[in-house]
């Protein structure tokens, strides 16, 4: 009889024991990676021509070279959003503000790896290689154009990249 | 070479000693099984109010000369049998009185004989402090390959990337010193250089038991005692010739995720040893030999480990011992210090997947054991340690290399002064001598000397005292003296009750790792600080144990340490570059309880363990929680046998540590670094005795991590998932 009881209060702990455990714990992560913000926008061009499209293009260093963002692009020093690479394909315009989330599906080039310039970018003309200018940088300074590395972590957003965008006091221009 | 002599001198001096101080009667019986009378090989005999004793041979049977002649109680014991004491037994001038005795197997033993909490062998149930036992047996049945992971399975220890944690003592330190003290056979044994518990250096099939005593011990054993202390004891050598055949085989189960396949190949580990115990006259003598295979689960961390073990003793007297170890270790393997992210968990990052590791680490140690008179014991103990280890990383910092030669040394003797007081007084030196790249040549050691007196009040209360003065040097700016004394009570209202209360200090120095290393550790790279001062703990306990009648016993405690001058690894920034650097940060209070019980149900058909414990580790400097200590540690076993079959399920339950280093996630470092979880891990096993055929054959079929949980008990280390093993071993 004592036997009996010992096997029934074995089975009966195995079977605690086995719906204890039964998750399966960690399992591979299926977040993207990215970072995220608002850009405020500021004395809007008083002529729509003056601004064909925005583009938010992270750099992996600072661009000192003069063929610009889309060399950057092409060589994959630079990552750009949105990704529609067509005039459809700008960030809004004359608005306020614009709340953004650029990660690796959403965006082009962008790889888990810091990026020393975040800039968005303004193609002010009609030659799409060459028209381009910063008019607003991601900086950790207030009223600063020092751009500030922002690192892109596997399967995490980093989250407060906000970008001001004045057009009356753009940035330098490095390209 | 001076040393040896010295040492071996006096031994040569005790032992004569002892012969001079020959006299009285003596003792003599046999001890057998009650029912069917089998000879008891192996029961400790105990002469109360003396520090005499002995165990039985092979037939059971036991002699006790040179008694002074007058009346005692003599107290037999043996793990799995109910303790027998003997009052007004007689013992004449020039005669040999004769006592035989049988005794009856007990469910549960409850009634333990340790020797870590004092230095000398007394019941569990009378020790101030708490101590947990894991017998050889517990840690066969579950075929623990290393003695970290049998630690698993005791109340209030987990275990975080090799290092142990003793009640929240410890964090993680990257196997850079230690809270916790690791002795074998009651000597330090703690690498010169890095101050890390190196279990691997003593085979698993040689030890009889691990006592872990909970809380600051640093007024018995000094400096790394403050969290704890871990003695690994091994075992005596057999009266009658043994030999032991050992073989296992098994394999880890696939990856629950494809994104975690990395290999379409089943990954294998596979071990045998041997050993050999015979005993010629006077001398016994037991070698062994093992060699363990592993492919590793993960790319990268396969291991190839052999292991050589000589154990001596030569039996000068009834009296007087002489017992001498040798164990040689040789290792390499790769080496996996953290995945390369998430998805690629069972893969490390690209630069690290040709780093590997080699050691080579032997020591010789021995103990000499002295009955000088009828209330005098003397041990004098002496190690040898030897370590050299290395590691190479083809695209970092290239190759690394410490070697270290450790000596240690001590002299004590229990005086049992009368009925009341029971004293134990000795003396430890140490010197470490350390060369190499990694942490630069050093040669650093010390002193102590340290006194306990066991006071019997009266017959229910016991008051203990003691301390110890350490002086030591590492060569960092503070040499250190310190002063560690400890006060416990013993308090038995009634028969299988006791309360319990104790106060410990305890500190530590610096490891030389920790205040020298210069090297890449993780992928950062470590930088020395020479400004490290020793840190200290005070601990305190109350507690209470409760016999449960014929079917086991039951403990709770509640404990609180608190810390100064704690040192943590931290990262810091120096000339825009990320460096790992350890400092006194932090003041720190882990407090919490534990309990545990063990009842062998249905006349010990049905054993089942419980521990559970509660830490809250608190960093009183940031005001937030400690790093890598989980608050919540539970445990649960159960074991049956029928016939010649057996079945053991493990439940473990760790919570998730609530801090770990944020900045070595924060800065990529280890992508997806703070990816933790509770841990949940069952184990099941099987086992048949086959003897009854005539040939010696016990299997054990064993699977771990049943369910396959993924967890981590380290960042970015993935545990082994499923594993299937199969041991077969004969004893004849």
């Amino acid at each position: 009889m004592n036997r009996i009881r010992s096997g029934l209060l074995f089975l009966a702990a195995l079977f605690f024991f086995y719906y204890s455990g039964c998750d399966t714990g960690l399992e591979p992560p299926t977040g993207e990676s990215g970072f995220s913000g608002v850009i405020r926008f500021t004395n809007w061009p008083s002529t729509a021509d003056s601004v064909r499209e925005l583009r938010l293009v992270a750099f992996e260093e600072y661009p000192s070279d003069s063929t610009g963002i889309i060399y950057a692009l092409l060589s994959g020093r630079a990552a750009v959003y949105p990704p529609d690479l067509s005039s459809k394909g700008s960030l809004p315009k004359f608005v306020d503000t614009v709340a953004y989330t650029f990660n690796t599906k959403n965006g082009i080039n962008l790889q888990v790896q810091t990026y020393a310039y975040i800039v968005v970018a303004q193609q002010y003309g009609p030659n799409i290689f060459t028209d381009w200018r910063p008019a607003g940088v991601y900086s950790t300074q207030p009223n600063s154009f020092e751009p500030a590395p922002v690192r892109v972590l596997l399967h995490r957003v980093a989250t407060n990249i906000d970008i001001q965008v004045d057009f009356h006091n753009p940035p330098p221009k490095p390209w | 070479m001076v040393t040896r002599r010295l040492i071996l001198s006096v031994f040569f001096l005790f032992g004569l000693c002892s012969q001079l101080l020959a006299s009285g009667g003596s003792l003599a019986g046999r001890v057998t099984t009650k029912g069917d009378a089998e000879p008891l090989v192996g029961v400790n005999i105990l002469l109360l109010g003396t520090v005499r004793g002995t165990t039985t041979n092979a037939r059971g049977e036991y002699r006790i000369p040179e008694v002074p002649a007058g009346k005692y109680t003599l107290v037999f014991s043996m793990v799995g049998y109910h303790r027998e004491t003997r009052s007004d037994v007689n013992v004449e001038e020039g005669r040999e009185t004769l006592l035989n005795l049988t005794m009856s197997q007990a469910p549960v033993q409850t009634e333990q004989i340790v020797v870590t909490a004092s230095k000398r062998e007394q019941s569990l149930q009378e020790v101030p402090v708490s101590v947990s036992v894991m017998e050889a047996g517990e840690i066969k049945l579950r075929n623990s390959l290393t003695i970290d992971d049998a630690l698993r399975y005791i109340p209030g220890v987990n275990i975080t990337g090799f290092q142990v944690n003793v009640r929240g003592s410890s964090g993680y330190s990257r196997g850079a010193g230690s809270r916790v003290l690791m002795l074998l056979d009651g000597i330090p044994f703690i690498a010169g250089d890095s101050g890390e518990l190196n279990f691997e250096s003593i085979p698993v099939g040689q030890v009889d038991r691990i006592e872990v005593v909970k809380g600051a011990s640093s007024a018995l054993y000094g400096s790394s005692a403050l969290g704890g202390v871990i003695n690994i004891i091994t075992k005596p050598i057999s009266e009658i010739p043994e030999t032991d055949v050992r073989n296992y085989v098994g394999f880890y189960n696939r990856p629950t995720y494809n994104e975690w396949r990395w290999t379409d190949k089943r990954r294998w580990f596979n071990g045998q040893s041997i050993s050999h115990a015979r005993k010629v006259g006077d001398l016994g003598m037991v070698l062994f030999f093992s060699r363990q295979v592993d492919d590793g689960y993960r790319l990268n961390d396969y291991r190839r480990r052999y292991n050589f073990y000589v154990k001596t003793r030569e039996d000068f007297s009834q009296s007087s011992s002489l017992t001498l170890n040798f164990g040689l270790l040789y290792q390499y393997g790769g080496q996996f210090l953290y995945w390369r992210n998430l998805d690629s968990a069972l893969i490390p990052p690209i630069l690290q997947q040709n780093d590997n590791v080699k050691s080579t680490r032997y020591y010789v140690n021995g103990t000499y054991k002295d009955v000088l008179s009828d209330n005098i014991f003397f041990t004098a103990k002496a190690l040898w340690y030897h370590n050299d280890w290395g590691f190479e990383t083809i695209h970092g910092y290239g190759r690394a290399e410490s070697m270290s030669d450790g000596f240690r040394a001590e002299a004590l003797s229990t005086i049992l002064l009368d009925n009341v007081h029971t004293l134990t007084a000795g003396v430890e030196g140490n010197m470490d001598f350390i060369t190499g790249d990694m942490f630069s040549d050093q040669a650093i050691g010390g002193f102590a000397v340290y006194g306990q007196d066991e006071m019997k009040l009266l017959e229910e209360l016991s008051l203990t005292v003691g301390a110890r003065f350490d002086y030591q040097t590492i060569g960092v700016n503070e040499i250190t003296g310190k002063l560690n004394p400890k006060v416990g009570l013993a308090y038995t209202p009634f028969a299988g009750t006791v309360l319990r209360a104790s106060y410990g200090q305890g500190f530590r120095v610096p490891s030389v790792a920790e205040a020298f290393i210069s090297a890449g550790i993780s992928g950062v790279l470590a930088v020395p600080n020479k400004d490290l001062k020793p840190e200290r703990s005070y601990s305190y306990e109350v507690g209470l144990s409760q016999v449960l009648g014929e079917v086991g016993s039951f403990d709770i405690a509640a404990f609180r340490s608190d810390f100064d001058n704690m040192i943590e690894p931290g990262l810091v920034i120096s000339n825009q570059n990320l460096q790992i650097q350890w400092r006194n940060v932090t003041e720190a209070r882990v407090q919490g309880i534990e309990t545990s019980l063990k009842l062998g149900l249905f006349d010990g058909g049905l054993m089942y363990n419980f521990g559970y414990t509660y830490v809250y580790p608190e960093d009183r400097t940031k005001h937030d929680l400690l790093k890598y200590r989980p608050r919540h540690l539970f445990y649960t076993s159960l074991l049956t046998r029928v016939g010649m079959f057996s079945a053991g399920a493990d439940f473990r339950y760790i919570s998730r540590v609530d801090r770990i280093d944020d900045e070595l996630v924060d800065t990529g470092i280890i992508p997806d670094g703070d990816a933790r979880e509770d841990i949940f891990v069952t184990d099941f096993r099987f086992g048949a005795d086959f003897s009854f055929t005539g040939f010696p054959l016990t299997a054990t079929f064993s699977l771990n991590n049943a369910l396959q949980r993924n967890y981590i008990e380290l960042i970015g280390n993935i545990m082994p998932p499923r594993t299937y093993v199969l041991v077969l071993e004969a004893k004849f």
